[in-house]
């Protein structure tokens, strides 16, 4: 049975009313930082998609390099400036996360490749986690 | 023992590229680092997961040498070793040694910062 065309377009405005009220912690920084932290979280993302390609390949030094970019020294590279700003909270996500990468690169070189999938999976369960927290638009 | 028996900073900061673009936040972060690492270790530890305390040790003996943090390398070289024997007395009388040295470590980085 096909929905009357006065219900969709009720629907579709419930649906910009939610997203105009998001209900997640807003990161306040200057529009420098800001760019710079937006491009880590995407080296983040290409990281977790160079491991999977990695993973499914069979290729074991594309999986560490992947993870090596978004290891403990992107955490490292981090201005003081960029780091003050950032709650404990989201801190406390953070590093982690990074620690998973570090882990993943170290654990890539002797461990069979498919049981890194679970280790990639903690990875993006962080990533969800300070998502779903946070925002930085 | 001195500082840099734990840590030896200068090495540290020129093997990571460390300027004073990233300030002496720097410093907090290698201390997180090593806390991580310590609290996934405890972790395998208190469950008697000797795989996991082995992937735990890997990390370890890897962050440590790229820290120039010599004592702790060695230490997590011997505490892998004892994980290896799979007796377990052994395991709990390395563990205690190498978490002893993962403080001491992460105290030295903390000392350094204070007068860097």
């Amino acid at each position: 049975m096909k929905a009357p065309l006065s219900i969709l377009l009720l629907l579709s405005f419930s649906c910009v009313a939610q997203a105009e009220e998001d209900p997640r912690y807003k990161l306040t920084m200057s529009e420098p930082h800001k760019i710079e932290f937006l491009s880590e979280m995407r080296q983040m993302l290409a990281s977790i998609n160079g491991i999977l390609e990695g993973i499914a390949n069979d290729n074991r030094e594309q999986v560490i390099q992947a993870a090596k970019y978004s290891g403990m020294r992107m955490a490292r590279a981090t201005p003081d400036e960029v780091r003050k700003h950032l709650p404990q909270d989201f801190q406390d996500i953070g590093g982690p996360t990074h620690k998973l990468f570090e882990e993943m690169a170290i654990r890539a070189e002797v461990e069979e490749l498919s049981d890194l999938i679970s280790l990639t999976a903690d990875i993006t369960s962080q990533c969800l986690a300070c998502h779903a927290r946070y925002r930085a638009d | 023992m001195n500082n840099d028996t734990f840590w030896d900073a200068q090495a540290c900061l020129e093997h990571f590229h460390i300027t004073s673009f990233q300030g002496n936040g720097i410093f907090a972060v290698l201390i997180d680092e090593l806390s991580m690492i310590d609290k996934t270790l405890t972790d395998a530890y208190l469950t008697q997961h000797q795989d996991n305390l082995l992937k735990a040790v890997r990390v370890l003996e890897n962050t440590a040498l790229n820290m120039h943090a010599m004592q702790l390398y060695r230490t997590a070289q011997s505490f892998k070793a004892a994980c290896q024997s799979e007796d377990w007395f052994d395991i709990s009388a390395a563990f205690i040694g190498l978490t002893s040295v993962l403080k001491e470590t992460q105290n030295a980085i903390g000392e350094f910062a204070e007068t860097a």
